[in-house]
């Protein structure tokens, strides 16, 4: 088996004049659970239907769990479970006619925990699809892509519009799957709190670029806010990655630095700077610093 | 594998177009007792028997080809419309060919098409059967149906094309617009095209052209 389930070299893809998939390359390690960030309009459902072969002739390499695509997207899609954003299920099915076409077209179909996780999700066998609360169409459709028992699965927003309870009830079906499988979980989403507590990798999107990918606890555990009082040292030779600078009030300046380590503070000593504070930042200042130091430099360049 | 999901979407597809199949059904089913009107009176008006069913046969000509062309081009729409209202996701997203996909839609349209066939054939038996024709009158209930079939089959296609050809839609009534003007400059090649559409053996829409009668010499 491949070290990495998802691989994309230079990824790339025009949608009309407004947007660009820009040379993406996506790294997903083999049984890692990929929290793939990004603002709305970022490009990561566009990505993810790239994987899934549905845009059609794009620029780039990209192999899935092996397989190339789309030249051997029959093979990849049979391990594969997708749950887009939007429901994509024929409407006119009632969820026994759903889980039964869904079911003919996978061999590895697990019917058995189908019909428990379905009891469990409390969905009615005669309901019409078409009068499926969201959080009805959420479960159904996160049962469709487990049942198939797949090695990767691509959940684009699954919990999106949900509410707390549906969403915990999902996420704790999607956790116990690839607690007992060991499947390699690509999520998208705008809910950073969310991912911080399933993800161990994290990709962040913004403007058609993958502008950062780490594990979730270098994303989260290296990137500090400083406060230095006094004449600011230049970053040049800093220990850590430098990321951003904002001028407070005369005198005192906030820095965005990245791979922070303990035992950093003496290196403001030695520059004659005063470092007044050290602030953690939880997932969603990091998601938020890193977006706007992304698009900064971006600006600069 | 195959039989399985061809069980699986034909179940789908005939729950889908039921109520149209059975529509459609109840109009094979009238259509060829339709012949049999104003036979009962015919000889107390001492109207030719014969002449009766040859000219009720040639009214009712038009319907079948009608009737045929409707039966497949809604079976197509109906069997490709859940995909375009979704943008293909769902299809495109399991795991089998998309060539193989299609040819298996082809396959459950066709075994869709049947029944309202068989129910044509069974009626016309039925109609040949009460009419007690003359020696000089048959009924062709068999060659009747096998042609609805085909047409039926060619609309399926013919729709299918159309749905698959999505908004390039647009370039078939652009296309006979032009063929329009042409004839109107001088140029015919509309009743050209139409030859080629209609009567030429290669064509799907072929079999529309030929003789539609239940009773004939």
């Amino acid at each position: 088996m491949s070290d990495l389930a998802i691989r994309t070299d230079g990824l790339t893809w025009k949608a009309g004049k407004s947007f660009t998939l820009d040379q993406v390359d996506l790294r997903v390690p083999t049984g890692a659970v990929y929290g793939f960030l990004g603002p709305n309009g970022s490009g990561k459902t566009t990505t993810i239907r790239a994987l899934l072969g549905l845009l059609g002739p794009v620029g780039g390499k990209v192999t899935v769990l092996g397989h190339d695509v789309p030249t051997e997207l029959p093979r990849m899609l049979a391990k594969v479970g997708y749950v887009p954003e939007r429901p994509h299920l024929y409407q006119h099915f009632t969820v026994a006619q759903a889980i039964e076409y869904h079911a003919a077209f996978h061999a590895k179909w697990d019917a058995n925990w189908a019909e428990h996780q379905r009891q469990r999700f409390g969905l009615a066998l005669d309901r019409d699809l078409n009068r499926l609360s969201k959080g009805e169409m959420g479960k159904l459709m996160i049962l469709l892509a487990l049942a198939q028992r797949p090695e990767l699965l691509l959940l684009d927003e699954p919990t999106d519009g949900l509410d707390p309870v549906v969403r915990r009830d999902v996420l704790s079906a999607l956790v116990e799957y690839v607690d007992e499988r060991k499947a390699t979980v690509f999520i998208s989403s705008h809910l950073v709190h969310e991912l911080e507590r399933i993800c161990d990798w994290v990709g962040l999107m913004d403007m058609g670029k993958l502008v950062a990918e780490m594990p979730m606890g270098r994303f989260k555990a290296g990137v500090r806010r400083l406060k230095i009082a006094g004449v600011a040292p230049s970053p040049d030779s800093a220990p850590f990655t430098f990321l951003a600078r904002e001028v407070r009030a005369p005198g005192v300046e906030e820095w965005l630095v990245r791979d922070w380590a303990d035992g950093n503070e003496q290196w403001f000593a030695a520059q004659g700077a005063t470092l007044k504070e050290v602030g953690a930042l939880d997932l969603e200042d990091v998601f938020v610093e890193l977006l706007r130091w992304a698009r900064f430099d971006r600006r600069s360049a | 594998m195959n039989g399985r999901i061809f069980g699986v979407m034909l179940r789908a597809q005939a729950r889908y177009v039921a109520p149209f199949l059975a529509l459609a059904i109840l109009i094979a089913v009238a259509l060829p007792l339709a012949n049999l009107q104003g036979l009962d009176s015919a000889a107390a008006f001492r109207l030719d028997r014969a002449g009766l069913l040859l000219a009720q046969s040639s009214f009712l000509a038009g319907m079948y080809p009608v009737l045929a062309l409707c039966t497949g081009v809604f079976l197509a729409v109906a069997t490709w419309l859940p995909d375009v209202h979704w943008r293909w996701v769902y299809v495109l997203t399991l795991p089998i060919e998309r060539g193989r996909m299609a040819a298996l839609r082809l396959a459950t349209g066709f075994t869709l098409i049947l029944p309202v066939g068989l129910v044509l054939w069974l009626s016309g038996l039925l109609a040949a059967a009460v009419a007690n024709a003359p020696d000089v009158v048959r009924a062709y209930p068999g060659a009747l149906s096998l042609r609805f079939i085909l047409a039926a089959a060619s609309g399926f296609v013919v729709g299918s094309l159309g749905v698959l050809a999505g908004r390039k839609l647009w370039l078939v009534p652009a296309f006979f617009l032009l063929l329009v003007a042409l004839n109107a400059v001088g140029v015919p090649l509309g009743f050209r095209f139409a030859d080629l559409l209609f009567l030429s053996p290669l064509s799907p829409l072929h079999t529309l052209a030929g003789q539609w009668l239940l009773f004939d010499v």
